[in-house]
């Protein structure tokens, strides 16, 4: 009779759980195949003086993190770089878009392209902005990444034009990451660990990092913010306790790892070499990485 | 005056042979055969069936009069099986039996055999006249012992009641048989027998619609012997059936369903309002959700009443049962569309549940027990005229869900509902039929807590919601003449909508009075006016301690246009948190008016209107609402009858769309046009073929708009507007077998499709739970020694979904965007389950119980209900419904 019963809860159990049920999918944080896993603007943000538009936008320098483990170093793909304005929605609008980059083949790790905004497409951004421009005028530029073995890759960045407004204001600029701690180590050249071993890996970025920034609010005073760094890590083989850490603290979910930043990895049973990537964002579009090297012995 | 009647009719079969065939009388006859031994067995070897059945009509002078009761008759069925001569056996009125007698003269049965030859046969009928609510001033029955009916010098005194319900069977037979003794219950079925000699005597109670029952007593000098018959009902008896009066069908779309004979539909938790789900011009919900999904519309668009009165829900949280324990349940009215004019501020589908009176005499109680509630009801008699009945209910899946979990050695976030609901009612009768009074008084609550106890988390959620109602209702009916007839009803109430997280809590409290005040006045044969008052104010408080959204724009951001303040996340609040406090009235005041004109007899027309404003924050709307419906009966014989009508509905945006802080004030009103035509067709009196078509078309509705004005030069979003627009056409189809004796169910079928455009100047797409086919077939069927089985199959089309063509890495917020395809351009895959319900019924003197199992989605039927994709959009699976799910639960009622 017992058991007759506990069979009975076990039932209303599932029942109430059926929902979390889901399918197996890959996990993020594991690179397998061509991923764009950052793009980076410099500056981040283009601020000019008040006044009548310049006739030339400043020109912005994209580079961006493309890997793919299944190729060598050197291999190659073809890419192509389109811009629009204002909603992520008008990139298939010929009326709102235009190709800045034509499609040209060069190595995984030398995408990288300069972007001076036409006038024409600021002005259209503008004009399909709701905000009128309000805090600055976003651009977007859109990546294409052909990957002949899968379906197009493709990568979304804000370039952001505005004024220099309040006076105080200044322009975001990307974190810069200072070093990577493997078990509270420095990183030396890469990280070397044995079938199975973890390895918690603390990225600490320079101080300067977390900017403090003034902005202009909808009834015209001043609000000076701190900026909140994103951690995000990636690894070609094992396992990572968190693909993301840090960020902004959230109002309805008490989440530990928004102060502990640290990544725990486990390292795959079988030996050989891979990498890790460290991608660090701040909440204003700005971001850097870098990759660290490891090698697992038997 | 409202007026139904009841017609019960009970066989008792009395086997004869033809030359006996002139002085057959059921009763009497059993006596004899049992005294006298007779020398020729006869033996029914094949009864005769009913195989038309005519209902008698409730003759109006005998309504108004208030003339009611038992017109017991012995009918003769020819050996072809037609109806021979009717001889009356007993009648409280000549009217009555007139009635009987013309009903009667038009059955057919199939022939009886007896000893394997076709013969002439009588069977005795007993037709029950009873005019709703009528109730005889009794004693209550439990205090009947206080007062000795039988002398001292009854040998043998006792009562004859019915098994399980304890009724007391007046009229029923009691005898000794051996000294050819025979003495009648009376009204109450209390009984006393004289003259009986010392020694073992066999005393046998007897009755028309009841087994006999034998039981032998020790008569001593000087001893009085008490005894208490409990006679089972005559399960076996192939004419034992219950026809319930029926309300004259004034609407196109409405279906009219009786609680009681309902609650053994699969899949609904033995709950009868859960049924309606299984009826044409609902949508199929997820899982087991509640949501009304009427012709198309969103579910706030329909409404659910209690006696006419509105209330926020009608299901417990997640799937659970309804908020009226079913004993309370009188009937459920459904207008899928074109409701009369009593129901307004709605533009779709309106359910009204009825409550049932109180009235009894004597004690009555049930308890349910199942795997995730129990409640309990009573009943009780306080006077002749005053009873008082109380139901509660409470869910107990928080207290045993840590001990599943436990036992399954799983720590998780869960979702825990907790529930509870109460209603109680006392009514008073105030002298003639149809004058009373009553108070009503019910409520629910439902919480949700979502928590995760999970020792290595990162992440701790708590989540809560919380939906409570309470009303207060005061009804009066009072027939002030013959012709005119009134129902005030008078009412309070409090809602309370409240959801919380660590960082913010938000209280919806709506304090409601009105009052709801219906007239019927019988201007003449043909003409019948309805009209009456429906007044409902609303006080509506959002109190609220809320994050305070961000005061500037970030462009970089990676989100939508009103959450552009940070980076990496959709939602951007700051870290404060504001108090903030809003009022508002909502509701309105309205009349209404219908005349159903009789034209001839066999077309009716219903023209009305109903008028009068409709509030909603500082918002007075004027509003006449004109409604039309025509039925023609084309073949009275089998009522086959064309009907349509067409309607104007109005309803405020809902509060929060027009809200000052959280929506646009300036919204105007939501209207839908309704229009429906059909037919109705009865193949036998039990066999019914309904088929509607409809179009609705909903216009001015509030939808979502990205637009933002500036006032004052500050940017203020109007989050609203009213450019939705929205059609809805199909088909209904309804094949309905009604309840019989061993048999119900039902074949429903809807062909529909509804469109709308979601946003401001987008174009139409499907309604996100259109469903082009739902083909719902219910069935029980009731077996021999208490035994029921119900089937329930379930085939509608996939929802509406948009294509994921794959995912656009966004570099900004470190996530993937879906890429999509054409809106709600592809449909999930056919569902479809099968659902059975087995149910056993034990009787017992006292009382009766019943266990049953639910076993919900018999094959196991992987049914998708929603479709998932890994972090860029690549790969994608379904999340499957419900699997296969057993409930076990017993009832117990006396």
């Amino acid at each position: 009779m017992r058991c007759l019963a506990k069979t009975w809860l076990l039932v209303l159990g599932a029942l109430l759980v059926a929902g979390a049920c889901t399918p197996d999918f890959e996990d993020p944080w594991l690179v397998k195949d061509l991923r764009i896993l950052a793009i980076a603007a410099d500056p981040p943000e283009v601020l000019v003086p008040i006044g009548p538009l310049p006739a030339q936008a400043p020109k912005v320098n994209v580079r961006t993190l493309v890997v793919d483990p299944r190729k060598a170093a050197d291999a190659t793909v073809r890419w192509w770089v389109r811009a629009c304005s204002a909603d992520e929605d008008n990139c298939d609008d010929a009326a709102y878009a235009e190709d800045i980059v034509a499609p040209k083949t060069t190595r995984l790790d030398a995408i990288q392209f300069e972007v001076v905004a036409s006038l024409e497409l600021i002005t259209k951004s503008l004009e399909n902005d709701i905000f009128r421009g309000f805090g600055g005028v976003p651009v977007l530029v859109e990546l294409h990444i052909d990957d002949p073995d899968g379906p197009e890759v493709i990568g979304l960045k804000r370039l952001v034009y505005g004024v220099i407004d309040p006076p105080q204001k200044v322009g975001n600029k990307n974190p810069v990451l200072d070093v990577i701690k493997a078990d509270d180590a420095p990183i030396a050249a890469k990280v070397e660990a044995k079938a199975g071993d973890k390895v918690v890996f603390l990225p600490e970025p320079v101080d300067t990092s977390k900017e403090k920034y003034v902005v202009r609010t909808f009834t015209g005073g001043e609000r000076t913010l701190d900026e909140y760094l994103s951690y995000f890590f990636f690894v070609t083989s094992g396992a990572l306790s968190h693909e993301r850490t840090g960020g902004k603290p959230n109002q309805f979910v008490e989440n530990k790892k928004v102060e502990d930043i640290t990544s725990e990895w486990t390292a795959p049973e079988e030996p050989g070499s891979g990498t890790l990537w460290v991608v660090v964002r701040d909440d204003r579009g700005g971001a850097t990485w870098t990759a660290v090297p490891y090698e697992v012995t038997p | 005056m409202m007026r139904r009647h009841a017609l019960s009719i009970a066989v008792a079969l009395c086997v004869l042979a033809p030359e006996e065939r002139a002085h057959a009388q059921a009763v009497r006859e059993d006596l004899r055969q049992e005294k006298d031994q007779p020398k020729v067995k006869q033996k029914l070897t094949k009864p005769p069936k009913l195989i038309k059945f005519v209902e008698a009509i409730y003759p109006k002078e005998a309504a108004v009069k208030g003339i009611a009761g038992k017109v017991e008759l012995l009918i003769t069925i020819k050996s072809d099986g037609a109806v021979g001569p009717i001889t009356v056996v007993k009648s409280p009125d000549p009217i009555l039996t007139k009635a009987a007698t013309d009903a009667i003269k038009q059955f057919k049965f199939s022939p009886a055999e007896v000893n394997g030859k076709p013969a002439t046969i009588q069977v005795q009928y007993a037709y029950n006249f009873a005019i709703q609510d009528k109730f005889k001033p009794r004693t209550p029955d439990w205090m009947f012992e206080r007062k000795k009916r039988s002398g001292a010098d009854d040998v043998v005194v006792g009562r004859v009641r019915e098994q399980s319900t304890r009724l007391p069977i007046p009229g029923a037979s009691v005898a000794a048989a051996k000294y050819g003794i025979e003495v009648k219950a009376d009204g109450r079925g209390r009984f006393g027998i004289k003259d009986l000699p010392p020694g073992k005597v066999k005393i046998k109670a007897i009755s028309l619609e009841h087994k006999a029952e034998t039981v032998e007593i020790t008569v001593r000098e000087g001893e009085q012997n008490k005894v208490t018959f409990y006679l089972p009902r005559l399960k076996d008896n192939p004419y034992e059936t219950v026809v319930r009066g029926k309300r004259r069908q004034t609407t196109v779309s409405r279906v009219t369903l009786r609680g009681k004979q309902l609650t053994s539909v699969p899949g609904t938790f033995g709950d009868p309002i859960r049924v309606i789900e299984n009826l044409p011009g609902l949508a199929r919900v997820p899982y087991v959700g509640g949501a009304l999904l009427v012709r198309g519309a969103a579910p706030g668009d329909s409404g659910v009443f209690l006696n006419g009165l509105r209330i926020p829900i009608i299901y417990h949280f997640l799937g659970g049962p309804s908020v009226l324990n079913p004993q309370f349940l009188d009937r459920i009215d459904y207008y899928p569309g074109n409701a009369d004019v009593r129901y307004g501020r709605l533009i779709a589908g309106t359910i009204n549940v009825e409550t049932r009176s109180t009235h009894t005499q004597q004690l009555k109680g049930a308890v349910d027990i199942n795997l995730l509630n129990a409640s309990l009801f009573l009943n009780v008699p306080i006077t002749d005229k005053i009873s008082v009945a109380g139901a509660v209910r409470r869910s107990y899946i928080d207290a045993i869900l840590p001990a599943v979990l436990s036992a399954a050695g799983q720590d998780a976030t869960t979702v825990v509902p907790v529930y509870y609901d109460y209603q109680l009612r006392v009514d008073v009768k105030l002298g003639k039929p149809g004058n009373d009074m009553f108070v009503l008084v019910f409520g629910s609550d439902d919480q949700l807590k979502l928590t995760s106890d999970e020792a290595d988390s990162d992440i701790a959620i708590s989540l809560s919601s919380q939906i409570s109602f309470h009303r207060f209702v005061w009804g009066w009916r009072h027939q002030i003449t013959d012709r005119l007839s009134m129902r005030l009803q008078p009412f309070v109430g409090f809602d309370l909508v409240n959801f919380g997280t660590q960082g913010a809590n938000v209280d919806i409290k709506t304090w409601l009075f009105g009052v709801r005040q219906d007239f019927v006045y019988r201007a003449s044969k043909r003409l019948r006016i309805r009209f009456g008052l429906d007044i409902e104010a609303r006080y509506a408080t959002f109190e609220a301690e809320i994050p305070v959204p961000v005061d500037y724009r970030n462009p970089a951001a990676a989100g939508q246009p009103f959450q552009q303040g940070g980076t990496g996340g959709r939602i951007t609040l700051t870290d404060e948190t504001q108090p903030v406090k809003v009022g508002q009235w909502l509701g309105g005041v309205a009349t209404y008016l219908d005349a159903i004109i009789d034209v001839t007899d066999r077309f009716q027309i219903i023209p009305g209107a109903r008028g009068g404003t409709i509030m909603y924050l500082d918002n007075v709307r004027w509003v006449v609402d004109p409604r039309l419906t025509m039925r023609y009966t084309l073949f009275p014989k089998y009522k086959t009858t064309l009907k349509a009508a067409v309607g104007h509905f109005s309803n405020a945006p809902q509060p929060n769309q027009a809200n000052e802080e959280f929506g646009n004030p300036d919204l105007v009103l939501e209207h839908a046009i309704h229009s429906s035509v059909g037919v109705e067709h009865n193949f036998l009196s039990y066999l019914k073929l309904d088929v509607s078509f409809y179009f609705v078309h909903r216009y001015d509705l509030a939808i979502p708009t990205s637009r933002i004005r500036f006032v004052d030069g500050q940017p203020d979003p109007l989050r609203f507007v009213n450019a939705g627009y929205a059609d809805s056409y199909g088909m209904e189809f309804l094949f309905k077998h009604e309840v019989t004796r061993n048999f119900y169910g039902w074949v429903a079928y809807t062909l529909s499709r509804s469109t709308q455009n979601r946003v401001e100047g987008g174009d139409r797409v499907r309604f996100v739970f259109d469903q082009t086919h739902i083909l719902t077939v219910v069935a029980s069927w009731r077996f021999a020694k208490g035994w029921e089985l119900g089937a329930r199959f379930r085939l509608a089309s996939g929802r509406p979904e948009t294509p994921v063509l794959g995912g656009r890495f966004d570099a900004d917020g470190g996530f993937y965007d879906q890429i999509f395809g054409p809106e709600r351009s592809v449909s999930r895959p056919l569902f479809h389950q099968l659902d059975l319900r087995l149910e056993k019924t034990w009787f017992f003197k006292l009382w009766r119980l019943a266990a049953y199992l639910d076993v919900q989605n018999v094959y196991n039927a992987k049914n998708p209900e929603a479709t998932l994709y890994d972090y860029r959009f690549r790969q994608s699976g379904p999340l499957r419904g419900l699997p296969l799910i057993p409930s076990i639960g017993i009832k117990g009622s006396f």
